[in-house]
Parts: C-alpha cells; sequence; structure tokens
C-alpha cells in the first residue's frame, strides 16, 4: 500500500471546501489588494499565494502548530496560542485568525473530540486564543493525523480558501482556479520537504497582504472578513 | 544574545532619571564606535524632555558587528533618542552577520520616543536586529524601525539575510507583542517594486481611548504619496501598530514625521483633558485611574535650555 487509506481520507474530510468551519468567510487580504490595486491576474495571485505559504504559512504558522500539536496539554497548547496572539500586530488578522480557529474549534467540539472539548473550555475564558494555527494542531491530533498530515491540511486548507476567495471576487475563472491550485501545490509540496527546527521562532514577511487586511475597516464594502 | 556575547558587544549604556523638573542622564557609559555628545532639552511645550542624539564613529554596521544598547528610563522621565542619519550595513562573510540588541526600560509615567534612522541593506548584507522593551503599565513610548535596499553598483543584488525583532513586555511576563521578520536571500519578486519597508509601535497605558489616533494616524499616512500603510489596534490593548511600504524611503520618512507629530500632539491633548478632568474629580471619587497617572513629563512648560547637569 502507497499510502495509509484512512489518514487519506480524513486529509480528504478535513481538507474539504464544504468542510463546515466557515472558510468561506476568510479572503486573508486578498480582497484588500484587489481593491487597493494590487492584485488583478492570475500571475499576481500566485505571488501572492507564494508569498502566504513561503512568507507567512512556512515561518509562522507552520511554526506554531508544529509547537501546539507536541504540547503536552491544553494549558502548554494555550501557551502557543498566546504567542500565536503577541506575534500577530494587526488587530484585523489576530481577529481573522480567531474567528477561523475557534470556527473549527466549534465543528470538533460538536464532534467530541476529546481534547477540542477540553481546549474549548480553555478558549472560551480568554479572549486571546483560539487562534487558527493552534486549533488546526488541536483537531489534527483528535482526528489521529499525523503532524506532518496535520501540517499538510493545514498549508492546503490556505491554499484553497485562497483560491476560493479569488474566484469568488472574479479575479480568475475555474479552469485558471486549477492552475493557481496546481502551481500552489508544488510549492506547498517543496517547502513539506523541509523540517523547521525545533527551536523555531514564528516570523513572517507579509507586509502587504497585513496592511491590506488591516485597511478593511477603511472601506464601506466587504465581502470578506479579512 | 547570551551573556558570553553581551559582554563582548560594543555597548551603549544610558540611564535616565528626573531631577528639577528636568530629564537627565544619570548613567552613561559607551564604547567604540558608539559616540555621545551634548544632550538637549530643545522642546517649547516639552521642556524637561531630553534629546539624545547617538553617534557610531563608524557610521555603518559591518559584518561582523555585535553592538548593545541598553537605555533605562526612570520614573517620570521623557527622552526623544535618535541617531546621526541612516545607517549602512554592509556586506557580511557568509558564515557571519552582524548582530545588535537594543534594551528599553521605561518605568512608571516615563515616556519614550526611540526614532533610530532607517538601516540601509548593502548587497550580501547580513543583520539580526532585536529591540526588547518592557513598558510600565502607565508608561508611554513610541519605535519605529525601517529598512531599505542598495546596490552601490547600481543592480539589483539584494541582501542575503535579515531577521528583526520587536517584542513588548509590561514589568517582564510573557510577551504581549512580538513582531518578528526573516528574510533570507529575498527575491527582487517579494517587495512588489516597493523600496522600503518600516513600522511604528505607539505604547500606551490600556486605559486609552485608540479610535480617534488611529483614524488621525490613518488619514495622514493616505495623503502620502508613494506609500502603502495600515494603523492598526496592537495585542492585549497595548497600544497601535503601524506597518509601512513604500516605493522609496523618503515617504517612510515622512510617515514617520507624521506619526510622532501626531502622537505628541494626542498625548499633550490627554494629557490637558485628564488634567481637567482631574479638578473636577474629588480624590474620593478619583479612586485608581490609569489615566489620571499621567506621565510628569508633560507637566512642566517653559523655555527651551540646554542641559545642564
Amino acid at each position: 500500500m502507497l499510502f495509509d487509506r484512512l489518514q487519506t481520507l480524513a486529509l480528504l474530510q478535513l481538507g474539504d471546501s464544504a468542510y463546515p468551519a466557515g472558510g468561506f468567510a476568510f479572503s486573508w487580504g486578498l480582497e484588500g489588494l484587489a481593491a487597493d490595486g494590487m492584485l488583478a491576474n492570475r500571475s499576481e495571485l500566485d505571488r501572492i499565494i507564494a508569498d502566504q505559504l513561503e512568507r507567512r504559512w512556512a515561518s509562522m504558522d507552520r511554526v506554531l502548530l508544529r509547537q501546539a500539536f507536541r504540547a503536552e496539554d491544553c494549558v502548554a497548547i494555550a501557551r502557543v496560542d498566546r504567542l500565536a496572539d503577541a506575534a500577530t500586530p494587526s488587530a484585523e488578522m489576530r481577529e481573522g485568525s480567531r474567528r477561523a480557529g475557534r470556527a473549527l474549534l466549534g465543528v470538533w467540539f460538536k464532534l467530541d473530540g476529546p481534547l477540542s472539548v477540553a481546549y474549548r473550555g480553555l478558549v472560551s475564558s480568554d479572549t486571546r486564543l483560539g487562534h487558527l494555527a493552534v486549533v488546526q494542531a488541536v483537531v489534527g491530533r483528535d482526528a489521529g493525523l499525523s503532524l506532518e498530515a496535520a501540517e499538510l491540511v493545514s498549508g492546503w486548507t490556505l491554499v484553497t480558501g485562497l483560491v476560493s476567495a479569488a474566484v469568488r471576487l472574479g479575479i480568475i475563472g475555474h479552469i485558471e482556479a486549477q492552475r493557481s491550485q496546481e502551481a500552489a501545490r508544488m510549492l506547498l509540496a517543496r517547502l513539506l520537504e523541509e523540517t523547521p527546527p525545533p527551536d523555531a521562532l514564528p516570523a513572517s514577511f507579509t507586509p502587504f497582504i497585513d496592511i491590506a487586511v488591516s485597511r478593511g475597516p477603511l472601506r464601506h464594502i466587504r465581502m470578506f472578513t479579512t | 544574545m547570551n551573556d558570553a556575547a553581551a559582554s563582548d558587544a560594543a555597548r551603549l549604556d544610558l540611564s535616565f532619571v528626573r531631577r528639577a523638573n528636568r530629564t537627565v542622564i544619570d548613567r552613561r557609559n559607551f564604547a567604540w564606535p558608539f559616540v555621545l555628545t551634548r544632550s538637549f532639552h530643545v522642546d517649547p511645550d516639552r521642556p524637561d524632555r531630553l534629546s539624545v542624539i547617538v553617534q557610531t564613529a563608524s557610521g555603518a554596521i559591518h559584518g561582523e558587528d555585535s553592538l548593545a544598547q541598553r537605555l533605562e528610563l526612570g520614573p517620570g522621565t521623557a527622552v526623544c533618542l535618535t541617531n546621526q542619519g541612516a545607517t549602512s550595513v554592509h556586506r557580511a562573510d557568509p558564515a557571519a552577520r552582524a548582530v545588535e540588541t537594543v534594551e528599553l526600560d521605561v518605568a512608571s509615567k516615563a515616556s519614550l520616543e526611540y526614532l533610530p534612522e532607517p538601516r540601509i541593506l548593502f548587497p550580501e548584507a547580513a543583520l539580526s536586529q532585536t529591540i526588547e522593551l518592557d513598558c510600565a503599565p502607565d508608561a508611554y513610548a513610541l519605535i519605529v524601525d525601517a529598512f531599505t535596499m542598495h546596490d552601490p553598483c547600481g543592480g539589483a543584488r539584494h541582501f542575503r539575510e535579515l531577521e528583526s525583532t520587536f517584542c513588548l513586555r509590561r514589568s517582564g511576563g510573557e510577551p504581549l507583542l512580538m513582531e518578528r521578520t526573516r528574510l533570507s536571500r529575498p527575491d527582487r519578486s517579494l517587495f512588489h517594486g516597493y523600496g522600503a519597508f518600516g513600522s511604528a509601535f505607539i505604547v500606551l497605558p490600556p486605559a486609552h481611548d485608540l479610535g480617534e489616533l488611529q483614524g488621525k494616524l490613518a488619514a495622514a499616512l493616505e495623503r502620502i504619496k508613494g506609500l502603502y500603510g495600515a494603523v492598526s489596534a496592537s495585542p492585549a490593548q497595548a497600544g497601535l501598530s503601524i506597518r509601512l511600504a513604500a516605493l522609496d524611503l523618503r515617504y517612510i520618512r515622512q510617515a514617520f514625521e507624521k506619526i510622532r507629530l501626531i502622537y505628541r500632539e494626542t498625548l499633550s491633548e490627554w494629557i490637558d483633558g485628564i488634567r481637567s478632568e482631574n479638578l473636577s474629580i474629588t480624590e474620593t471619587d478619583a479612586g485608581h485611574d490609569a489615566r489620571l497617572e499621567e506621565p510628569a513629563s508633560v507637566s512642566h512648560r517653559g523655555a527651551a535650555s540646554c542641559e545642564r547637569r
């Protein structure tokens, strides 16, 4: 057998765009960049997806996910969650990350995931907690995923969320969306080949995306939370 | 930085205290390449604020430099610190990188403006810089940081590595805000045609309403051509975080100047408002209110003069 069928089916379930965690509400800066004239076609979209993956997800979200996945208990997970909060200077980005994370955690709470149930108790008592990367680790543990599989589904749902947002914003069509996903798939696979050192600290450099998300409240009409 | 590295580093170590209603330097230690000459009280509206210009004899950061600064602001002091100009960061050998650490300790009711000029990263430059700010809950701070890139041959060669960290704590404890940038052999396309990047952090006591200040700053940044920026509320009600990208360094400088002016203006307004409010509140009514603990640094007005020690 070339792959673990149960693990793969779990990945397909968690990575499905129909997964009921509200991922469709977030464009992670695409809407703002398009409004500010910095995103108009597939080539620019691919570059922004690459920035998101390389300069934020791989160096920050993935690092936090790995720490939370290995955390001994809910208290240790919460410590990583507070670090995620402190490491996100933009209020709009923090709010988006928490909303997405809490929605995902809510699904697994209803599915009776034991760690999700326990961690949700802490999240509901501290407004700083519930960031997406940390919750992806919690849910991945409940779903029986390996760390590598949890990372993969985290990176892939970011890609599908971005591409889906671009389609709904009218920046690309459905066929171009598949081309963008294919390019992003290659990049994600390359990034996953390299393992961050155990003592890696979360870091990012996505100034345009950060600014575009933070400028959200200045816009009169928005489709997306971020 | 570990202890060994810290002891090897060239140090600038200053502490400030409040004496006779003015801020003065209490401890002044520095070693090459740091140079510190006279400091000044030059602000007519804030005569107790001490303006300090730190100079470096080399005027640049070189490949294996290890630099450390420590500033301690005592209770009620007010300090504005900058340096002599934009700092070139020159190439480092493949196995080396320059390290710079800055520790800022701001005590109760003190006010710090830490305004270093931007870094100019040359081809093959490698720099790791850390700013650690520990700010008392009732203290104020404005911190800026920016970089641009320059290839003296007129080409498009970039720096090799940049790691830049800003960390905020309130009287020790877990970091409330930690912005860490890490770039290694960046591709030109990453910068989207922009040539300079910067951040500013305004740290305020939690009791302040940030909405109006945020609006003023956002409106001012919108008026600067060639600038793409945003102002956002920092984590843990610690103030405001500002992120900037600019076609050219001069737009970052314009933005920093606007931010500084609005920050000072707003701070003065708040303090005046608190003073008026304070007059109408009896001691019994007041209880404990962080807003009433105004920075002593803004409570005295008078003529500008040079520092006298």
